[in-house]
């Protein structure tokens, strides 16, 4: 099971979601993909993707300045 | 100081609509709305500049005159002063209620130019142009809200596309698009993937299923060709062996009628030939049997 980090300060939504499906296909079942961003979206979009697309939403924490570490399970 | 003069008269004036046109006043520079100059004229602090290089002003002023006009002066800067003090707390309203609104209008703007468009602020105001601007603002945010929402959409169902069309590609052809948005064309795009996916899904099948059968058809042949050898094989060798004893039997006759002159060897040797020719169609029946078995090892052709 790998640990990827994907980081995405910096951008608005809805970019975050389009950045994590493109890096999608290259994660296995079990896989965890961990993502940065500080969008005021980022939190919601993140989890409506995980919805919509049968992923796991492990858990956020805020790091302070809008700044979000999400991790998910593939 | 010289005789008293009336202004209308020492000026000739035809002013006729002027508070003081044809009237005994002499102080005309404290009677508000004359006509000098042809313009009306205010109260005395306005026109004070002008009376005070007139003519008549400088004919009619005396001691008693001037307290009058002091007195009146005083009372209007007074009233001027009091205007003043309510226009200036009425600009520090007006300021504060600007300040006010227009830090809201910052605030909200800050909020929305970082990606948050649900941002609202409330829209009264005591003055119209910030409550128009807040209401400007709110507008704004709502349609960019909107455009937002509609990216999301988008950026979502087109994630979603994405993922299908991956799972189908590594095979998976369960794997269908089932998130709904109010955006028409995505809604559409999903029926046509669906579609798509469903159409691939029954073309492999198909496939798959005609691949089998044609693996099904090629074992049987294959079966049926090594029953036929194994036939052929038995045929030829059972069929070998008593013609070749006939055979045999036969040049012996031969042998033995040809030593006694007897007519029976020319059937004999017909028969002979015969056997002999049979025995070679066998030989040949084997071979072909050999043949058809070494073919057996290849693969069948589309």
């Amino acid at each position: 099971m790998a640990v990827e980090v994907l980081d995405t300060l910096g951008l608005k939504c809805p970019q975050p979601v389009l950045k994590i499906a493109v890096r999608a296909p290259d994660m296995k079942p079990g896989d965890v993909l961990e993502i940065l961003g500080d969008c005021p979206t980022f939190e919601k979009d993140v989890r409506i993707w995980c919805e919509r697309l049968g992923k796991l939403f492990l858990s956020i924490k805020d790091e302070g300045n809008d700044k979000k570490r999400i991790q998910i399970q593939f | 100081m010289g005789e008293k003069i009336k202004c209308w008269d020492f000026f000739e004036c035809e002013e006729k609509d002027c508070a003081v046109f044809k009237s005994k006043e002499l102080h005309c520079w404290l009677v508000s709305g004359t006509h000098c100059r042809q313009e009306i004229q205010g109260k005395f602090l306005e026109k004070m500049e002008m009376c005070l290089k007139c003519e008549v002003f400088k004919e009619n002023i005396d001691v008693a005159s001037m307290e009058d006009t002091l007195r009146v002066l005083n009372k209007q800067v007074t009233e001027f002063r009091d205007m003043v003090e309510e226009r200036d707390r009425e600009l520090e309203g007006i300021s504060m209620e600007m300040a006010l609104g227009l830090s809201e209008v910052f605030v909200a703007l800050k909020e929305i130019s970082a990606g948050d468009p649900s941002v609202r602020i409330p829209e009264g105001s005591k003055l119209e142009l910030i409550g128009k601007l807040k209401n400007v603002v709110n507008k704004t945010a709502e349609d960019i809200g909107e455009i937002v929402d509609l990216s999301h959409d988008f950026a979502i169902g087109l994630a979603e596309h994405f993922d299908v069309l991956h799972r189908v590609s590594e095979g998976d052809l369960a794997a269908r698009v089932y998130g709904t948005s109010d955006v028409e064309l995505l809604e559409s795009l999903k029926k046509v993937t669906n579609q798509m996916v469903a159409s691939v899904s029954r073309e492999i099948t198909e496939r798959k299923r005609a691949k089998e059968n044609l693996q099904h058809r090629a074992d049987e042949l294959r079966q049926s060709n090594e029953k036929l050898e194994q036939f052929g094989h038995v045929v030829s060798h059972e069929l070998q062996e008593p013609l070749r004893t006939v055979i045999s039997y036969l040049r012996m006759l031969q042998h033995v009628c040809r030593e006694d002159g007897d007519d029976a060897d020319e059937y004999i040797a017909y028969a002979v030939d015969g056997a002999n020719r049979m025995s070679k169609l066998i030989d040949k029946l084997l071979a072909d049997a050999l043949v058809s078995s070494d073919d057996q090892g290849k693969e069948p052709s589309d």
